[in-house]
């Protein structure tokens, strides 16, 4: 890919966070598919693991990226944290499998990169007339598509991961509906006010 | 002077944890060899201080490509804090490192690999002309060429060290097909 000189940080720190069962290599899985959905060019950039007695901490940071003309290029940045990770054989439809455990946060930043001034390098009133219109006065129409369709992709990759994450919970008996949270609430409630009921009537005889 | 093409910028790689220095080294340099490379160690450090071991290493193995095309890949590996630990397995005690892994790797193509579309202006008019536009397509198999060696190379450190690893080709849906007979989908 080659260096563009103005980057616009559209999308500023999504953030996916996710405690439980998971497999990474179906999170990746599912990641890709929605990124070769949407024209992405899958690219890795970093990656990070420390084994610890606690777990294993794993860290992925992805920048895949679509080139839509010679001077525009849309880049979404993905940093994937695996924290405390073990490894659980849990039973699936009466299958047993292989899941990790422990703690997934995934954050998205979408980036515009935009190279107008190399295109405008020798017409620098051109370049400068450009920036100001763009900014304040007209935003071309084609400009501001691709800004659209970055936000698009990145929202579109979020809600895919995002539900695929939730999906283990269910898979494995341990989704919880609003309805039952909100039952376990009133449980609780419950229980915490009989038990301060019993512990004003002891002062009070006391 | 013959053009130097950045395909690969500073993929990074680290990790923490058990492994063993010497048996690392040689997947690099196993690698290297089997896939036609020739070995170049352009730096080679080693300090012994109070946390350990420190070793930076500056590899640059080349290949040739084709007459004109040479790839090249260069890796910056720094072990630091190596100790040497003793770490039970099936009953057997063994001797094995403990300490950190930072790696980070470019990789390059390079035309004009013997300089000879360099010694006059026209002629290195010439081929900046037939690299741009009539060699593009011939260009960008060599880009992918060397990409493809770095992701093996990742892959086999990645699983000598037992790491989660990310793939790329993943995100295809296969369908199951008999072979000899055309996919439905």
């Amino acid at each position: 890919m080659q260096p563009y000189l103005e980057r616009n940080l559209i999308i500023d720190n999504k953030e996916i966070k996710y405690k439980g069962i998971f497999r990474i290599d179906e999170v990746f899985q599912v990641l890709n598919r929605a990124l070769e959905e949407r024209g992405y060019q899958l690219r890795e950039k970093k990656n990070e693991e420390m084994v610890t007695e606690e777990g294993r901490k794993a860290f992925f940071e992805l920048r895949p990226y679509k080139v839509k003309t010679n001077y525009v290029t849309l880049m979404i940045k993905i940093k994937v944290t695996f924290d405390n990770v073990t490894e659980n054989i849990e039973t699936v439809h009466n299958i047993k499998q292989l899941y990790q455990h422990g703690d997934v946060t995934i954050c998205f930043d979408a980036w515009s990169l935009t190279d107008y001034a190399n295109r405008w390098t020798l017409k620098p009133w051109v370049y400068f007339m450009k920036g100001i219109i763009n900014k304040f006065l007209y935003k071309f129409p084609m400009e501001s598509g691709f800004v659209g369709e970055l936000i698009g992709d990145t929202s579109y990759t979020f809600a895919k991961v995002k539900a695929h994450l939730n999906s283990y919970k269910i898979e494995t008996g341990k989704f919880q509906s609003e309805e039952a949270i909100r039952k376990q609430m009133e449980e609780e409630i419950r229980k915490e006010t009989e038990e301060e009921m019993k512990k004003d009537l002891e002062d009070n005889r006391e | 002077m013959s053009e130097k093409n950045l395909v690969v910028d500073r993929l990074k790689f680290s990790y923490e944890g058990l492994f063993n220095v010497a048996e690392l080294y040689n997947i690099i340099s196993t690698f290297f060899y089997d896939k036609f490379y020739d070995w170049y160690e352009k730096y080679n450090d080693e300090q012994i201080t109070p946390k350990g071991k420190q070793i930076y290493l500056v590899l640059q193995p080349w290949k040739n490509a084709s007459d004109y095309y040479k790839l090249e890949i260069k890796v910056h590996l720094i072990i630091s804090e190596i100790k040497e630990v003793e770490v039970e397995q099936k009953g057997e005690i063994i001797k094995i490192n403990q300490g950190i892994i930072k790696m980070i790797v470019d990789a390059y193509v390079i035309s004009d690999r013997n300089e000879k579309w360099s010694e006059k202006p026209l002629y290195w008019f010439f081929s900046v002309l037939a690299d741009k536009y009539l060699f593009r397509e011939h260009y960008k198999k060599f880009e992918d060429w060397v990409k493809s060696d770095l992701e093996d190379l990742m892959y086999k450190i990645k699983t000598y060290l037992n790491v989660y690893k990310y793939n790329y080709n993943k995100g295809k849906i296969e369908y199951a097909t008999i072979p000899g007979k055309k996919s439905d989908y």
